[in-house]
């Protein structure tokens, strides 16, 4: 509904969250077939490390505030989940804990 | 396309509810670029995505978007320029309303909503054909109202 | 008294139902539509009143008199507006210092008097006790065309956009509707509504009382729960919008010919509130309980208790 009329930059909060399994994989690949189709500007927040990485071109991690990890091109082509990981117990100078557990389900 | 330059919000200052959410966020995206945003659970990621909304002003910095500077103009003004989905599509749709006047609601975004109809014929239609390549078999179901899908 | 005068007196019952059910229409546009309890119309059906009754004496046509009660009303109702969308005021306090300030406000419209006549013999009015026949088709008439405004208002870009904004203000926001106007602008068409209302009831009584407006919230919202109630029963799933619209009238219609009948058996008049309280209470009631009925926990425990045997 947020494409029917386009968009310049389409925002999209964790819309699958509240999705089961097989219904979010659905509507993310929809979503990434709309942006693509329309050549839109988007900005997804995602709990899940995994989508974060398959989809979209540019990936950013925030922490208390603020961007702490930007990343684009090649280098999003070829992150990992333990990059990511690693990256942020770098940048932060923390330890993932218990968001481990939810941003790499 | 996106620019958002350090950014500064804090809910609830002085009380001790006090926030600091955003604290210089910073993001340019150009055009046609899909960025996807992580964190933790109060990094400050959908308060990023609100900031640019208009959900509430923010404190300090600015946002630009496709060159014009939207920081001063309210959630519903800035409407036309953005297209928004929620973590609960209950959030994103109104749900005493019909799919096709859902749908029509969301093509009217940042247009002054006058005298005509709310629903055309020729949207409906549209709509029809739209939700069919979905292939959720909502098409046939336009004049439900969005509350009693599951 | 026998049965006969109840009867002779169905006609200007059912008038004065329609009317009340007029009233609703206004009521529903707030309560049902934009989920905004306003107690305005306490206030702004006496103004319609208030207003409708200079007009007339100061020896204008009726036509003049409903007309500008029905822009008092408006004016009433973008007050509650105002204070709920400018200075934040919640909803029902913001209807309910409308309504203490259009007390004195309908004061001073009727220059102080509490209740000013305006007999038939000496106006032209446009319904009248005295001729219930023909009030009866006249509100029918103004009760159908007003069915029929709304119903092509509200499937306009600018009345989907007031019912979005009643169901979910963030999802309008987002989608580009300014809330505020919305519901300002709901308000104003509904006390407008309201108050066009309290002009026709004080033609068809033949006077405008300060007082007449009291309750007409109560009486608005039984019109809509019991219309709505009957409404469900007879057409279930099929409910559209002008069957809903049409039956808020006739629940007008109903309550009122439910007041004629207490007043007939010679209650005393003290009491119709307390049996107008005791009525909405019953018809919001029913469905709650009767929802509860069908899933209760003790049935629940008898079905399990069943099984296990």
């Amino acid at each position: 509904m947020a494409t029917i009329q386009k968009p310049k930059l389409l925002l999209l909060d964790e819309h699958t969250a509240a999705l089961d399994p097989k219904t979010a994989a659905k509507v993310l690949e929809i979503t990434d077939m709309l942006i693509k189709e329309h050549g839109l500007t988007a900005m997804m927040v995602t709990h899940n490390m995994r989508d974060a990485i398959n989809y979209g071109n540019r990936l950013i991690m925030m922490n208390e505030g603020r961007v702490i990890l930007n990343i684009s091109g090649e280098e999003k082509k070829n992150l990992t989940i333990e990059d990511l990981l690693h990256k942020f117990e770098e940048v932060s100078g923390t330890e993932f804990t218990n968001d481990t557990e939810i941003l790499s389900k | 396309m996106l620019n958002a330059f350090n950014l500064q919000k804090t809910f609830n200052p002085g009380t001790i509810n006090e926030k600091v959410a955003l604290a210089g966020a910073t993001l340019n995206l150009e055009e046609g670029e899909f960025c996807t945003v992580i964190g933790g659970n109060g990094a400050g990621k959908s308060t990023f995505l609100n900031a640019v909304a208009g959900v509430w002003p923010v404190d300090g910095g600015s946002i630009t978007i496709d060159g014009i500077d939207v920081t001063g103009l309210p959630e519903h003004k800035r409407a036309k320029y953005l297209g928004r989905v929620f973590q609960d599509p209950m959030t994103g749709t109104a749900a005493n309303m019909q799919i096709d006047e859902n749908m029509a609601l969301a093509a009217r975004r940042g247009k002054s909503r006058g005298l005509g109809w709310g629903v055309t014929r020729s949207e409906r239609a549209r709509y029809h054909e739209m939700l069919k390549e979905l292939d959720l078999g909502l098409e046939d179901r336009l004049t439900a109202k969005v509350g009693l899908l599951s | 008294m026998g049965i006969e005068t109840l009867i002779s007196g169905l006609p200007g019952t059912a008038a004065q139902g329609i009317i009340y059910g007029i009233m609703a229409l206004g009521i529903f546009i707030t309560f049902k539509l934009l989920n905004f309890a306003d107690l305005s119309v306490d206030g702004s059906f006496a103004t319609g009143g208030a207003v409708a009754a200079m007009v007339i004496i100061s020896g204008k046509s009726w036509i003049l008199a409903i007309t500008l009660a029905f822009v008092a009303g408006a004016l009433a109702g973008m007050i509650t507006g105002v204070l709920h969308t400018i200075f934040g005021i919640p909803d029902i306090l913001a209807g309910i210092l409308t309504q203490l300030a259009l007390y004195s406000i309908n004061l001073r419209i009727t220059r102080n008097q509490p209740n000013t006549p305006i007999s038939v013999d000496k106006y032209n009015l446009a319904v009248s006790l005295r001729y219930k026949e023909d009030a009866l088709v006249t509100v029918f008439v103004m009760a159908v065309i007003i069915i029929a405004i709304m119903y092509w208002f509200f499937g306009t870009e600018m009345g989907s956009a007031i019912r979005a904004t009643g169901t979910n203000p963030a999802m309008s926001k987002a989608q580009g509707i300014n809330v505020n106007f919305m519901k300002a602008l709901g308000l104003v068409i509904s006390n407008a509504l309201v108050a066009f209302a309290g002009a026709l009831s004080a033609q068809f009584n033949g006077n405008a009382d300060v007082n007449m407006g009291r309750g007409a919230i109560v009486i608005g919202l039984a019109s809509i729960i019991i219309g709505e109630v009957i409404c469900n029963a007879i057409f279930k799933k099929r409910r559209n919008f002008v069957l809903t619209l049409s039956f808020v009238v006739f629940g007008g219609i109903l309550y009122y010919l439910f007041i004629a009948i207490v007043l007939w058996l010679k209650m005393p008049a003290n009491d119709m509130k307390l049996f107008t309280a005791i009525i909405v209470a019953v018809f919001l009631a029913v469905p709650y309980l009767k929802n509860k009925a069908n899933s209760s926990f003790r049935k629940a425990a008898r079905r399990g208790g069943k099984e296990n045997a």
